[in-house]
C-alpha cells in the first residue's frame, strides 16, 4: 500500500509499505480521512527523536483517522461499517499503524453513522478525548471555567463548556484568530494573554469571583503553573497537555498547595475504554449537541501530507485543524 | 387585598385580609404569577396535614410566585422591578401582595411573560438536583414522572449532554411535552415492560441516572428497576410525609447509590433558582415552555387551577394563575 512515515525530525517520505493484515478482534480499515493533531507534531515530527524511532512505522504520526471497514476479524463489525479507529498500541512494537496510508488494522473501533462526509465524523476522535476529559469538572452549570490554549482541542473544552451551560466560559490564547473561533463556539469570555494580564482579566470579568475550573490545553511546560496561579481555592485543574517526557517541567508546588485545587491528568486514550468518550462524542454530534466539525480550516490532499504537517507545526495561515483527504 | 387559602381538604375560599406592609429591609411585591406545585397538591391539598391546621393561613398552599415591586426599603431591589419570591412560613402567593427580604426575591430581567419567569422556581429547584449527576455528557438519564419537576431534569440533562434521556410518564399530553423538552426516547409503563424496554435501549445495561420525579410510592422501587448496577438514583418526590415499602433487596443487588435533594432544606435554597433566571435569560433552557395552561384569580380560578392539577385532567403540566 501507499503510505507516508517519520523518517527524521521535519522529515516525512512517500514510501511503498506491506498490506496490513487484521489479527483476531481486529478489522482492516480503508481510510479516507485523517487529521494532524498537535501531539504529532509537538512530540513526534518536530523534535529529535532517539535514533531508533525513526523511520515510524508506516502512516505515523496520525491517530485520527476515519474510513470504511474492508475486512473484519472482530464480531461486533461487518465489512462496510464506517469508522473511526485508534492505532492499537503495544510497548515493543509501537503504534500498529497510522492515518498516513491507505490501510490500517485495529482492534479499537468506533462506529460512524451512514450519513455526512468522513472529514467531519473524524473531528469526533480529538473532541471525544476532550469529552473524557471536561467530565472531571463534573456540572458544568454552576461553574466559571477557564481554558489555557485555544487549538483544537481548548476550543473543543470551550465548545463542550458552553453546551453544558457553564456559568461563564473563559477561553485564553495568544492568537486573536482563535480567541474568534472561541467565541463562534460559545465563549463568553476570551482574553489574549500576550496583551493582557490574563489573572487580572480574569478577576475584572468574574467580577472578581475567579473560576472553579482551569483547562489546560495549552502543550507549554508552564501551562499547570499558570491553571495554579489562575484557579479559585479548592477548585480543579484539569491537565490535557501533553509536554516533551524528556524536558523535566517545574512545577510551583508551594503554590498548588496553598490553592489545594484537584489536579486531574485526563488521557483518554491511556484509559480502561479509549474509545467509549468518542463514541459518545459521534452519538452526541448526531442529535446536534455540538459539532466538532466547525473546527476544520483546511484541508489537503494525499499530496499535501507534509504541508499539513508544517502548517500544523508552524500555526501558519490560521490553521487549527488541517483534514488530509488520503484518497484525494 | 383579597387573598385565597384552603379551607378544608380540596377546598378554596378567598378572604379580605389586610394588605402587608414591608419592613426595613423588605420589599412590597404585587403579585401577577402563581403556579401550582405537586407538593401543594400531595399534603395539604390533599388533607395529609392534620385537621387544626386548616384553615390555612391566607394565600396558601402556593410558594411558585412572581410579581413587581410597588415598594421597596432596600437597596438592593428597586420599585419596578420584577422579582421571583419564596414566601415565609405564613405566607402564601394565592394573594395580592406579599413582603420579602431581598436574599429570597430574586429579580428577573424586564422582558418577557411574568408567567414564563416564575416557571424558573421549580426547575431552579430541579438545578440543584441534577448538579448531582454531576457531568452526564455521554451518559444515559431516565426520568420517572414527566410533571413540571420531571420534565425539568429532561430539559436539564438533554441540555447537558445526556447521550440518551427517556422520557417516563402515564400521560400521553406529558410524554409529548418530553419530547420538546429534548427526550431522546420517552416511555408509557402502561404500554410496554419498563424493564425490558430500557434493556433494549441500553444494550442490556439498565441507565447510568435514574431520577425519581414520580411522586409516587412505588417510585423508588421502579427506578431501582431501571438504573445498571453501580448506578446513581436523584430522588427529588415527596411523599407528604408517608412511609413506603422499598425492594430492599432488589436496591442491595443494583448497588446503586441514592441521591435523595431537596433544595429547599439547605442553607441556600435561591442560588440555583437564580441560575435558572440565568440560564433562560441567555437562552441556554426556557422553562418557560412548561406553562399548559394560564387562568385569572377569582375564587373559582384557583379551585380549577387545583382540582386540574390534582386529577392531572386537561393535557395539565403546568398552571399559572395571573393577576393584573
Amino acid at each position: 500500500m501507499k503510505a507516508v512515515q517519520l523518517t527524521g525530525p521535519r522529515k516525512l517520505e512517500y514510501i511503498d509499505a506491506p498490506d496490513p493484515t487484521p489479527a483476531e478482534g481486529q478489522v482492516l480499515l480503508k481510510i479516507e480521512q485523517a487529521s494532524v493533531c498537535g501531539s504529532d507534531t509537538h512530540l513526534q515530527y518536530e523534535p529529535t527523536l532517539p535514533e531508533e524511532r525513526y523511520p515510524s512505522v508506516p502512516g505515523a504520526p496520525c491517530h485520527e483517522i476515519a474510513g470504511t471497514i474492508v475486512e473484519s476479524r472482530n464480531p461486533d463489525y461487518k465489512v462496510g461499517q464506517r469508522a473511526i479507529v485508534l492505532p492499537d498500541y503495544s510497548p515493543e512494537t509501537g503504534p500498529s499503524g497510522g492515518g498516513l496510508a491507505e490501510y490500517i488494522a485495529s482492534s479499537k473501533i468506533i462506529a460512524l453513522p451512514d450519513h455526512g462526509g468522513l472529514d467531519e465524523w473524524v473531528m469526533c476522535q480529538p473532541s471525544g478525548t476532550v469529552l473524557y476529559s471536561a467530565r472531571q469538572w463534573g456540572n458544568a452549570s454552576d461553574k466559571r471555567i477557564a481554558i489555557l490554549g485555544q487549538g483544537a482541542i481548548g476550543l473543543s473544552f470551550t465548545m463542550i463548556a458552553a453546551a453544558q451551560g457553564a456559568r461563564q466560559v473563559i477561553s485564553i490564547d495568544l492568537e486573536d484568530y482563535r480567541l474568534d473561533k472561541a467565541r463562534e463556539l460559545g465563549a463568553t469570555d476570551t482574553i489574549n494573554a500576550d496583551k493582557e494580564n490574563v489573572a487580572e482579566a480574569i478577576q475584572e470579568m468574574t467580577k472578581g469571583e475567579g473560576v472553579d475550573v482551569v483547562a489546560d490545553a495549552s502543550g507549554d511546560p508552564e501551562g499547570l503553573n499558570q491553571a495554579v496561579s489562575l484557579v479559585n481555592r479548592f477548585g480543579t485543574i484539569v491537565g490535557f497537555s501533553l509536554v516533551s517526557a524528556t524536558e523535566p517541567v517545574v512545577f510551583n508546588h508551594q503554590a498548588w498547595m496553598r490553592k489545594a485545587a484537584n489536579l486531574a491528568p485526563t488521557v483518554s486514550g491511556a484509559s480502561p475504554t479509549p474509545t467509549e468518550a468518542i463514541q459518545k462524542m459521534v452519538a452526541l454530534r448526531e442529535r446536534g449537541w455540538a459539532d466538532p466539525a466547525k473546527l476544520i480550516t483546511h484541508r489537503v490532499g494525499w499530496d499535501g501530507i507534509p504541508d499539513a504537517y508544517e502548517m500544523y507545526a508552524n500555526r501558519s495561515d490560521q490553521v487549527i485543524k488541517v483534514v488530509m483527504d488520503i484518497n484525494g | 387585598m383579597k387573598a385565597a387559602r384552603l379551607t378544608s381538604p380540596q377546598t378554596f375560599e378567598m378572604v379580605d385580609v389586610e394588605t402587608p406592609t414591608p419592613s426595613d429591609g423588605e420589599v412590597l411585591i404585587k403579585v401577577q404569577a402563581s403556579s401550582v406545585c405537586g407538593s401543594d397538591i400531595h399534603s395539604t391539598y390533599h388533607g395529609l396535614v392534620s385537621e387544626e391546621d386548616y384553615p390555612l393561613p391566607p394565600g396558601r398552599p402556593c410558594h411558585e410566585i412572581a410579581g413587581v415591586v410597588v415598594e421597596s426599603k432596600t437597596d438592593d431591589i428597586n420599585v419596578g422591578q420584577r422579582v421571583v419570591v419564596l414566601p415565609g412560613m405564613t405566607s402564601g402567593g394565592l394573594q395580592e401582595y406579599i413582603t420579602q427580604t431581598p436574599d429570597k426575591a430574586m429579580v428577573v430581567p424586564d422582558w418577557g411573560p411574568i408567567e414564563e419567569w416564575v416557571m424558573c422556581q421549580h426547575s431552579g429547584t430541579v438545578l440543584y438536583s441534577a448538579t448531582k449527576w454531576n457531568n452526564p455528557a455521554g451518559k444515559t438519564i431516565g426520568v420517572l414522572g414527566q410533571g413540571g419537576i420531571g420534565l425539568s431534569f429532561t430539559m436539564l440533562a438533554a441540555a447537558q449532554g445526556a447521550e440518551q434521556v427517556i422520557g417516563i410518564d402515564l400521560v400521553e399530553a406529558r410524554r409529548n411535552k418530553s419530547t420538546e423538552m429534548g427526550a431522546t426516547t420517552t416511555l408509557n409503563p402502561d404500554d410496554v415492560n419498563l424493564i425490558e424496554a430500557v434493556e433494549d435501549l441500553t444494550d442490556g445495561q439498565g441507565l447510568d441516572y435514574v431520577v425519581d420525579a414520580s411522586g409516587a410510592a412505588e417510585g423508588l422501587d421502579t427506578v431501582v428497576s431501571i438504573v445498571k448496577r453501580h448506578g446513581t438514583i436523584i430522588n427529588f418526590s415527596l411523599l407528604g410525609g408517608r412511609s413506603t415499602q422499598f425492594n430492599h433487596t432488589a436496591w442491595m443487588r443494583k448497588a446503586a447509590t441514592i441521591i435523595p435533594t431537596q433544595v429547599a432544606g439547605t442553607d441556600r435554597p435561591t442560588d440555583t433558582i437564580r441560575q435558572m433566571i440565568r440560564m433562560k435569560e441567555v437562552g441556554f433552557v426556557d422553562p418557560g415552555k412548561l406553562v399548559s395552561h394560564k387562568i385569572g384569580f377569582g375564587v373559582d380560578d384557583i379551585q380549577h387551577a387545583y382540582d386540574m392539577y390534582s386529577d392531572q385532567s386537561d393535557g395539565v403540566i403546568k398552571v399559572v394563575m395571573q393577576q393584573e
